[in-house]
Formats: structure tokens, sequence, C-alpha cells
């Protein structure tokens, strides 16, 4: 067994692409240990607060809409938990109904001086899922070369290092299934895809965006590799997960409290569900729009059922981040599909480098307390929260710039993003009509 | 020349020594509570101690008479006793007031003390460093505080001659957007932030050591890689 590993080991190594690979991964590694213990945001302690509770009590699961994410992040820190002698009196919440951290107990709590081992600790599971989902990216191409490439965006993008390590959120544990559900569909698997795709939904609130494109591909695939069995089980499978996330037994009368006692929040209540409902013109909603285009396509078109899977996400989460702004961090969601596509055609990187620089811009004006300023070192140093953030530079300096004062930025940093991800959806459509065209030829 | 020269320098140095001797301490260093303390929902318990009874405790100190003390009297020294210790680090405020001004966010600081491992009392010395002065002081205690407490001793030293057997605090100043335009201001400050963090980073050496052992792991096998990919080039 052991000879077995070394030798497949060896014959991995002794190939030139993987090797590349494998520095790729080493210095995207050397970049996130170095991030790690030095910043987050003030949602880290709420988070943990929960964690610290949830492994404690041994609960793995809950009345949540996500459980894979408590799940993993439960698993990682019941693990790892030995390196934290100090996790009760950091991480120990007497109001488990309020979790959610103030400023200055979050001052309290970046203040102990074992705040770098806890943030390195507590993101572990972010860099496990972030490298796993490099991994898929590595091998979701025949050509390796194509791989190395997405590898290269994946590792080194700014908004998923600024999600996962700098914010120091765990979107990557979604992301990671996302990922992993299109690369199995990929590979034929359907099954495991609807799998993965369930537990991708309940991962994160927004990833239900994914469900009916996946069941709508599924259900409507052209390919015959698919059996009814096998697509009838597929559907079963993630309307079973989608039912979970969404909470659809609460509606039937069980309990919906969580483990301490709140009443679970239900999905379809929360707001930013209504905000993109709200978001129309004459009575036209623009992401009810968007997704109908999508849906459709995805149901009358040819193209394989993994393809529509990637184009269709793509698709529905980029519209969901022209039409909605909640918070910097949430971005990282839709940075793996540019990264895929990247794979299949170069030219999406310029667009690509516009998107990164149209948010970092958008949210420099924009941000409001400690989302996207120097707080997120407050564990470093206190020091740094003493600083204005940039919309409060911007106010005080732009008295001469005439119209371009911070509202004017603001707006136009968003224009500059929209316009970049609607560069972005015309060459993911582009790619996809040729891979298309070669399938039909 | 030179001895002139430094007759002429000490002559300044020995006024402001004598200066310094002669400025009356503002302090309270007793067993009773000075009754000319003005405390905000704070109360004392039957053990004697005072414990905070609502969200906004804070307790205002005895107007400052003497002008001199406002720049020259620019440290605070508090000696305060818990029961029990606090368990964690903990927040708490220090206002001033001008002959003018009152409290107010542009005229604090915070900073965080950290429990005592023996004993149970802390005593900390806050230099500050802004040169208004300080025609009164207020303390903010932290609203989730549940220990009871007693403040021993209350002083406004000269910052030149901090007493060295109490802790030394960072205090947390509030730049405003003017200072962090400029850069003789902000640039010393974000030096001074690295040279802060660094030094809280030694506080736990276990795990500085093992994070400096990864990243030279991690530089030492991309260097074997990136050979092993040159050699393979060639």
């Amino acid at each position: 067994m052991l000879q077995k590993i070394k030798d497949r080991s060896v014959a991995f190594y002794s190939n030139h692409q993987n090797k590349q690979f494998i520095r790729l991964i080493l210095i995207g590694l050397l970049i996130r240990i170095i991030l790690m213990p030095f910043f987050g945001h003030i949602d880290v302690l709420s988070e943990a607060r929960r964690v610290f509770y949830w492994s404690e009590n041994n609960i793995f699961f809950d009345n949540i809409s996500r459980n894979t994410t408590m799940f993993f992040e439960v698993s990682f820190f019941k693990i790892f938990n030995f390196l934290l002698p100090n996790n009760h009196t950091m991480l120990f919440h007497a109001d488990m109904a309020n979790t959610t951290a103030s400023v200055p107990s979050s001052f309290e709590f970046v203040s102990h001086y074992d705040i770098f081992r806890t943030l390195f600790v507590l993101k572990i599971p972010f860099l496990f899922f972030d490298l796993l989902t490099t991994v898929i990216l590595y091998n979701y191409f025949n050509d390796k070369n194509k791989g190395l490439r997405s590898c290269k965006m994946w590792l080194f993008n700014p908004v998923t290092l600024f999600a996962f390590y700098i914010f120091g959120r765990f979107e990557a544990i979604p992301i990671f299934f996302i990922t992993a559900a299109i690369f199995a569909l990929k590979k034929d698997k359907v099954i495991l895809a609807a799998i993965l795709l369930g537990m991708c939904l309940n991962g994160r609130e927004m990833m239900i965006l994914y469900f009916p494109i996946f069941l709508v591909a599924v259900l409507f695939s052209s390919e015959n590799n698919f059996d009814l069995k096998r697509r009838v089980a597929a559907a079963l499978i993630i309307v079973a997960f989608t039912a979970i996330t969404l909470q659809i037994f609460s509606v039937l009368g069980i309990n919906s409290a969580d483990a301490v006692g709140n009443e679970g929040v239900v999905l379809l209540k929360e707001s930013r569900i209504s905000h993109l409902f709200a978001f129309s013109l004459h009575r036209i909603m623009f992401l009810p729009l968007v997704y109908t285009l999508i849906i459709i396509w995805t149901w009358t078109s040819n193209v394989e059922a993994y393809k529509k899977l990637l184009l269709g996400g793509a698709l529905a989460m980029m519209s969901f981040f022209a039409f909605s702004s909640h918070t910097a961090h949430f971005t990282s969601w839709m940075v793996v599909f540019p990264v895929i596509f990247y794979g299949y055609d170069r030219t999406i990187l310029k667009p690509f480098i516009a998107f990164c620089l149209a948010w970092i811009g958008y949210w420099a004006f924009l941000t409001d307390l400690g989302v996207f300023t120097l707080w997120l070192a407050a564990p470093f140093s206190l020091h740094f929260t003493s600083i204005p953030n940039i919309p409060a530079i911007c106010n005080h300096i732009s008295a001469n710039w005439g119209i371009f004062d911070l509202g004017m930025m603001i707006s136009l940093f968003k224009t500059f993003f929209v316009a970049s991800l609607i560069y972005l959806a015309a060459i993911m459509i582009k790619v996809i009509a040729r891979s298309d065209e070669k399938t039909t030829s | 020349m030179k001895k002139r020269l430094l007759k002429t320098s000490l002559i300044p140095l020995l006024l402001v020594i004598i200066m310094l001797g002669l400025t009356p301490d503002v302090s309270w260093a007793s067993e009773e509570t000075p009754s000319d303390w003005q405390f905000n929902q704070i109360e004392r318990n039957e053990s004697g101690y005072f414990i905070s009874t609502g969200t906004d405790p804070y307790i205002i100190f005895p107007e400052n008479d003497s002008t001199e003390n406002c720049t020259l009297n620019n440290a605070v020294q508090f000696t305060i006793k818990f029961k029990p210790m606090p368990p964690r680090p903990f927040l708490m405020e220090l206002f001033w007031r001008s002959e003018h001004q009152g409290f107010s966010e542009a005229r604090k600081i915070f900073f965080v003390l950290h429990p005592e491992k023996k004993g149970d009392t802390i005593n900390f010395v806050i230099p500050l460093k802004h040169q208004a002065g300080h025609k009164q002081i207020r303390l903010d205690l932290p609203r989730n505080l549940e220990s009871a407490f007693i403040i021993e001793n209350f002083k406004l030293i000269p910052i030149n001659d901090l007493p060295e057997d109490a802790l030394t605090i960072e205090p947390y100043y509030s730049y405003t957007e003017r200072d962090a335009c400029t850069p003789h201001i902000i640039i010393p400050h974000l030096i001074h932030t690295i040279k802060h963090g660094c030094s809280r980073m030694t506080k736990d050496p276990i795990f500085l050591l093992t994070w400096l052992l990864f990243i030279t792991l991690t530089l030492f096998a991309i260097r074997f890689v990136t050979r092993d990919i040159k050699k393979q080039k060639s």
C-alpha cells in the first residue's frame, strides 16, 4: 500500500507540468500562511463564538441554512482545538442568542496575545478547501497547461485572498463544492454532482441560485450517458438538499428553532432576497429577467450539462453582483467562474484584471466600518483602527473636486464593476458558443 | 568654550527639574474614595467594591486646578484592584476636557488592560501624546465588566518620570481625516503601528517560531521544486 502511494507520488512528480503545479501550490500556500494570522473582520469573532459553542456541545448540524460550512468548521475546530489553550477565555460567550460581536468586544478579542494562533487555526478549513479547489481546477482540463493557467488565476487573485484570509470568512467551503459539482458533472458522475451541489447549497444562502439551473440542466440534458433513472435520482437529491437549505420543513409545522433556541432564519424571508426582487424598472425585475433567460437557455441548449451549469451558474451569480451589493467578500462566490473560463480562453485575463480593480475601487469608496479598511488589520495592531477610512478621507479632501465627490466615486466604480462583469459574461458566452459549434460540427 | 556651552545647557535642564519637583501631583491614594469623584451607573456592593450597573459606567475625576499640570503631567497612573481579576483583556476609555472644551469623542483614547496572572491589582500608567492638556479626566469602564473593583490610586504624573513599578499601557488615539492626510503625522504613526504589531507577535513565541518554520520550509520546498523544473528544462 505504502509502496503504491510512493510509486504514484514519484510518477506524479516526474511530470514537468505536475512539478509546475506543485510549485504554484507552494507559492500560493506561502502567501496564505503569511496572511493568515494578522487579519480578520469583527464577524470572525461572531462565527468563532458559534463554532466554539457547537464544538463544545458536539453539535454538527442545526436548523440553519448553512449546515455544510457549520459541519466542516466544527470538525476542523475539534481537530485543531488543542492548539488553542485559551480558547474558552477567548471564545466563550454567555449570551448565545446574540452572538454578533460588538466593536469593543472584537477589540478585546484581538488584544489577546493568542490572537495570531487563533486566527491561524480558525482559517485552516478555509485554506484546506481553497487548496482543494486548486486541485480540482488543475484536474478539470485534459490539457494540463490550461489547468495551470486557471490555478494561477485562482491562487493569486485579490478577491478570494481578501475574502478567505483578510476578511476571514468561510466562503472557500461552498465555492469548493460548486467547483467539485461542475467537475463531477463533466466526468458524467451526475449523482455525485447532485450531492456536491446539494452541499454547496447548504454552505451559503445565496448558492440557492444554482439549484434551478442544475435541475433543468440535468432533467433536459441532451447527453445519452445520463439515463432517465440517474436523471430522476439526481433531481430528487438536489430537491431534497434544497428543501433542507430553504427550511421547507418549517412550513409543515416542524420546530425550526436552532440549538440556542433562536427561531431559524428562513432564507426566503431574508432582506438580501427581497432586495433582489425589489430592483426593477417599469415593473420589469432585473434579476428574474436575466435568470429567466438563463433558464430558457439551459432548457433549450444542446451543450453538455456541465457547460450549462458552468455558464448558467456564472451568469446567475454575476447578475446577482451586478444588481446587488452587500459586502466585499461575497464577490468571491463568482471568482471561480472566470477562473475556469481562463483555462478555455486566455483573453479573459485583462477583463478579469479590470474587474478586480473595479472591485477594489468600489469597496474602497463604499466601505463602512471595518469592511474594507485597515480595521481588518486590528489583530496585528489596534493602532490601525485609528486611521480614518477612504470614504472619510475622500469626503475631507473632495471639497475642490467638483462633481467628483464620494457619491460620484461610488457610482463610477460600481459602473466600472458592472461593465467588467458584462464583458466577462460576453467572453464566457462566446467560449461556450464556440465549443457548442465544435461539438455540433 | 565647551564648558560654557555645557553650563548654558545645564541651567535650563536644572530649572526644569526644579519645576517638576515643585509641581504638586494630583493624586488620591487611600482606602476611602474621595467624595468629589462623580460616578455614573456605578455603585458600591456590600464588600465596599464598585460594580457597574448599566451600559455606560464611568467615573469623572475632580478638576485639575493647576494650569502647569495640564501640560507637564501628561501621563495618568491608576491602581485598580479587582474582585475577581477579569478572565480576559478588557477595553477602557479615557476622555479629557480642556478649559473651554467638554468631553467628546475627539478628545478620547482607548486602551486594553490584560489581566494580571498573579494578584488582584493592576498598577498601570498611560503616557498621553497630545499637547493640549487636560482640565479634567473621565474613565469609562467596559459595559460587560463582571468583576467588582476599587480604584486605589489615580495620579497625573510627569510624562518623563514614569514609575518603574507600573505597567506602561499603549494608548490608542483616533486620527482625524486631516491627520491622515498629513505625512509627518501619519508616517510616524504607521511606523509605530508596525513596530507595535511586531512586538505583539513576540508575546506568543511558540506560535511565532512555528509560523516562521512553516514559512522557511515552504520557501525551501519552492526552491527545491524550482531547481528541479530548471534541471528538467535544460
